[in-house]
């Protein structure tokens, strides 16, 4: 019963990031790695060859195209550096925390690593989501995201 | 030093002295321990020979644990020193320091690449004569001086500066992906590194002819962090190149292809601020990492183009305005929110947008 809480919580979002005037375009994807499974090692799967630690460190891999979504920035506002020309700040933290809502729904479910790609013209500006928060403490829950810049996947059309 | 902004970069008048002071002290104590009765320097003559004087206890860590060098270690080194040489036979670049710099050394913790992304973040030409360019880097976390001095000679500067084809600034792009030879005034440079530089030719100042055998048997690395650090700034620094350019312009102006260039206090201190407040971090990036960077953004781009485009373009996500300027401007400020100043491929993209 309680669970419609979160439920209704998640359709206010869902409205809210997609007409909200500050929301923006986004593209998501997701990195799989390609190369093939070898033997388990009790039941688990083994990484890639020598000095692969983490699967950040396969060699072979895709990105898998998840699809179109809505990202709206949530956090509040803190006193930020400003930019030397004075008319824009510089940003006040390396996370952000971003509600991020797909196209169509439930087209797509983010994870952590997900790569949100935010649509700013023609550039597209790349954040990875290291960590999913939630704010309410029932199931299904409502989930934000917080993402790291990922400058060096940042791409211009 | 006081009214420098920057307490590591101090005063550019006078750093000159100083850079020529602390090598002249270099110089003096090698003299002076290669003279002592007590020297424990392993120098060419001993390696070749294997015989020095009973007096000198010579000890090396190969093997992990220090220990009394055997004759089997001499040959050992002298496979090394060949080693050593072969891979350097046509001097080195900055490039090269920079990919041959991501392994520490046997026996220490951190590589000096790692090193200079953490603790050198900054480096500034201060002075030039001909081809020999002084620079000033701050100093680590557990250093007992504020800067460090390093020296870079660039080896292509007589033939860049004779020539009179091409334009300055050509020229300095070629200039600062040339050969280079290298000298800093730090420990590691002195007692890891120097050997290292001398028998491969890329040594810019004072040789060393005493094998690092306690220190560096293998003859691993080649440079220093203060040197990392300037071969990153001489690879993609816009200031190292505005910098070869002056000297360029200086040097093709001259009937006989020299120059001299000095930075000015008021200048170092502007890079200085610069380099200090970098957003995109300080992270040098060897030729592998730039490798899988541009592999995965190619990979990241071909999944996006398998995604239809969105149904409704939202006003936040668009840049319009009938002026190239005013598109430029509302990219900065957008991309400003998330800290990110924009690359010139992406000022071009938004400029150029139909």
């Amino acid at each position: 019963m309680l669970n419609n809480i979160p439920r209704a919580i998640n359709r206010m979002v869902r409205n809210v990031v997609i007409n909200h005037p500050n929301s923006l375009n986004c593209v998501c994807v997701r990195k799989v790695v390609t190369r093939p499974a070898g033997e388990d090692v009790a039941g688990f799967p083994t990484l890639g060859g020598m000095s692969v630690i983490d699967s950040y460190d396969e060699e072979q891999y895709e990105y898998m195209p998840l699809g179109n979504g809505f990202a709206l920035k949530t956090e509040m506002f803190q006193p930020s550096l400003m930019m030397d020309s004075q008319d824009a700040n510089n940003g006040q933290s390396d996370d952000f925390h971003f509600m991020i809502e797909p196209e169509n729904a439930g087209e797509f479910e983010l994870i952590k690593n997900d790569v949100m790609y935010l649509l700013i013209g023609d550039v597209r500006l790349a954040f990875e989501i290291v960590w999913i928060e939630t704010t309410s403490d029932i199931p299904p829950y409502t989930q934000r995201y917080i993402c790291n810049r990922r400058n060096d996947l940042n791409l211009s059309v | 030093m006081a009214s420098s902004k920057h307490p590591w970069l101090g005063r550019i008048h006078g750093s000159g002295k100083e850079a020529r002071e602390r090598a002249e002290a270099d110089k003096q104590e090698r003299l002076e321990e290669g003279r002592s009765e007590k020297s424990i320097i392993l120098n060419q003559k001993d390696i070749q020979t294997g015989k020095w004087d009973s007096h000198k206890l010579l000890f090396t860590t190969i093997g992990g644990k220090e220990r009394p060098i055997t004759r089997d270690d001499l040959i050992a080194f002298r496979q090394n020193i060949q080693t050593a040489q072969h891979k350097f036979t046509k001097g080195i670049t900055a490039k090269q320091i920079i990919d041959w710099s991501a392994s520490p050394i046997e026996g220490l913790h951190h590589s000096d690449l790692e090193l200079a992304s953490k603790q050198i973040t900054m480096a500034v030409p201060v002075s030039s004569q001909n081809g020999r360019v002084r620079f000033i880097t701050n100093s680590g976390t557990d250093s007992d001086v504020t800067r460090h001095h390093v020296i870079v000679e660039f080896l292509d500067y007589g033939i860049e500066a004779a020539s009179g084809a091409s334009d300055p600034r050509k020229a300095a792009m070629r200039m600062r992906k040339g050969y280079l030879k290298i000298e800093c005034d730090c420990g590691k440079w002195r007692y890891w590194l120097r050997y290292i530089a001398t028998i491969g030719g890329f040594n810019a100042g004072r040789n060393e002819t005493g094998y690092p055998k306690i220190r560096n048997p293998k003859l691993q690395g080649i440079g220093c962090k203060h040197i990392v650090r300037v071969a990153s700034e001489i690879q993609s620094g816009s200031v190292v190149l505005s910098f070869l350019t002056k000297l360029m312009e200086k040097a093709k102006a001259h009937d006989e292809a020299k120059s001299v260039l000095r930075t000015k206090q008021e200048d170092a201190e502007k890079h200085a601020s610069n380099q200090a407040r970098r957003t995109t971090g300080n992270d040098i990036k060897t030729s592998e990492h730039k490798r899988q960077e541009r592999q995965a953004k190619k990979k990241a781009a071909e999944a996006i183009a398998k995604i239809a485009p969105p149904k409704k373009l939202k006003a936040a996500s668009k840049i319009t305005a009938l002026d190239a300027d005013a598109r430029e401007a509302k990219l900065r400020r957008s991309l400003a929110e998330y800290g990110i100043e924009p690359t010139k491929e992406q000022i071009e993209a938004v400029r150029n947008a139909k």
